[in-house]
């Protein structure tokens, strides 16, 4: 007899990162379900509950699989209180066949996602006005996503480290009034891993990855939190084009074009038929279920 | 969500719209009734397609056939005098027109602008009583290389949230084979169609005298321009600009 998934009772996410670090892809990517991740995982299944949850599966198959990219969601500054109270709601639920890890489960998952800009301006001396309401969202929640990527590594100095301290700043204020801040997860995800020098490090995404290349706010996350809190994970929305024992073939599905643009920005799927996404399910599932499964 | 065509003078853009209204195999303009656009946008005296004075806004319901099925949208389609882009005593006897075409701009989510073929891209031989006694009235190669610099500036400065930037350069008759181009580059929605390698043949075969200028460009703006080629004598070529950003506002 086989038995139905464990429903686990809903979590809300909300994910976080610079512009380009791959937010959006990663939900439309999950919501795709893409033949290499329903290999990985099979019987997987994304199940919308919300129109846009929808929309994520479109995007996915329109855009995506066809060789163009998702657009960035601009932070209205102008317009922060509004665009707050418009932000999409992706709720769905996540079918999670039984691993070596666990029985089979169904997530359900309500996530929200913050323009890029949004995490470069934590840390600003002045953020725009209505920025306030935002950070109150953040904070209803305990569970984020925060995902990034080492593209610029300067940016372990000058964006990630003090936005992370201002982060927790506001946590340790927050907490004060909202005990239940205290039972909040972080993931924090190394996007974009299917690149050479960050792929053969996605099995140890603590030492050979953050802490390698971005040892400041490597350091002082662990410092400042405790592994029930605080993971760290890698994740490559595209993968590489073969990663199985039978189709072995370690070239990032990843196309950037020679145009002058920014390779971490403008990158496309390079074969959509050879799509096999790495590390989406295991951050999502250790902020729903406080357990790590590895893939 | 608006779509902002711009262009100099008698490139096309209205004609554009026209040749849209009359259908293709993965667009249909649902509202307002495609006749209407056709006959507004008609010189009655002349019969030949009235330019465009002022800016025009127009709210159309497109649906577009995307690989996930038929779609429809809605968009803001806004047309703007050519005198605007290529004449600067325009900028400067209409000051307030000039600054509301600035403001449409900046807050547009995509921005179409269309380029004409250079003198030196067109083909003689395709010219068939087109162009005729008019070649000299196309931009040289360097009047051309300075049209898109002054253009993809005025976006960095104008428009530095604007989602989608569409190039298109118009009467492609007139500079290629475009029967061979159809074949390569028909779309179908049952197969997928990859925007990337279509972006890519099409800058490499069409923009290169821009190459520099556009490499200077996306090392500067977080969003890159998507290129195209368009003839109102190919609805094959016409509707893969509009598809594609059918795709993102279909799904937005």
């Amino acid at each position: 007899m086989i038995k139905s998934p464990k429903q686990q009772k809903g979590s809300e996410i909300r994910m976080i990162g610079p512009r380009g670090s791959g937010k959006t892809t990663y939900l439309a990517t999950l919501a795709y379900c893409p033949k290499g991740l329903r290999e990985k995982y099979p019987g997987l299944k994304f199940t919308p509950y919300s129109e846009d949850a929808e929309k994520l599966v479109r995007l996915a198959g329109d855009l995506l699989k066809n060789g163009a990219k998702l657009a960035g969601t601009y932070l209205d500054k102008a317009n922060l209180t509004e665009q707050i109270q418009k932000l999409p709601y992706y709720d769905f639920q996540l079918t999670i066949p039984k691993t070596a890890y666990g029985p089979s489960l169904n997530l359900e998952l309500s996530a929200r996602d913050f323009p890029g800009e949004f995490f470069e301006k934590i840390a600003h001396p002045s953020p725009p006005a209505g920025i306030e309401l935002w950070f109150d969202d953040l904070f209803s929640v305990t569970g984020w996503m925060v995902m990034m990527t080492d593209w610029q590594p300067g940016r372990d100095q000058q964006q990630y480290y003090p936005a992370f301290k201002k982060l927790c700043e506001e946590i340790t204020n927050a907490q004060e009034i909202q005990p239940a801040l205290k039972n909040l997860k972080i993931a924090v995800v190394m996007a974009k891993c299917e690149r050479g020098e960050l792929w053969t490090g996605r099995k140890d995404p603590d030492l050979d990855l953050f802490q390698v290349r971005l040892p400041k706010t490597y350091n002082y996350l662990t410092d400042k939190f405790g592994p029930k809190r605080l993971q760290f994970f890698a994740c490559s929305s595209f993968g590489v084009l073969g990663d199985s024992r039978w189709s072995f073939d370690p070239r990032p599905n990843r196309y950037t074009p020679d145009d002058g643009s920014l390779h971490e920005y403008n990158a496309f799927l390079r074969n959509g038929d050879q799509w096999y996404p790495y590390g989406l399910i295991p951050p999502l599932y250790w902020l729903a279920t406080g357990k790590r499964i590895e893939e | 969500m608006s779509v902002i065509v711009i262009g100099d003078r008698q490139v096309g853009k209205t004609n554009m719209v026209v040749a849209l209204a009359e259908g293709t195999d993965n667009l249909v303009i649902r509202e307002p009734d495609p006749q209407s656009i056709i006959m507004k946008k008609y010189n009655v005296d002349t019969g030949d397609i009235a330019g465009t004075f002022k800016t025009q806004q127009e709210t159309l319901s497109i649906s577009v056939n995307l690989s996930t099925g038929w779609r429809e949208f809605q968009t803001n389609w806004i047309d703007t005098p050519g005198e605007a882009w290529s004449n600067p005593n325009w900028r400067q006897n209409n000051p307030a027109q000039w600054q509301d075409i600035k403001n449409s701009v900046r807050d547009s989510k995509a921005v179409f602008l269309l380029m004409p073929p250079s003198r030196n891209m067109i083909n003689p031989d395709q010219l068939d009583g087109g162009l005729g006694n008019e070649l000299d009235k196309q931009p040289t190669s360097l009047q051309w290389q300075n049209q898109l610099g002054e253009k993809l500036s005025f976006l960095r400065k104008n428009a530095p949230n604007v989602q989608h930037i569409l190039i298109s350069i118009h009467k492609a008759d007139l500079f290629c084979n475009i029967t061979q181009k159809e074949r390569k580059w028909r779309y179908n929605p049952l197969q997928n169609f990859r925007w990337v390698d279509y972006n890519e043949h099409i800058q490499q075969a069409h923009f290169k005298i821009g190459e520099k200028i556009i490499r200077q460009h996306n090392r500067q703006a977080f969003v890159t321009p998507r290129f195209f080629i368009t003839s109102t004598k190919s609805p094959v070529l016409l509707e893969l600009p509009w598809i594609y950003l059918g795709a993102y506002l279909a799904n937005d």
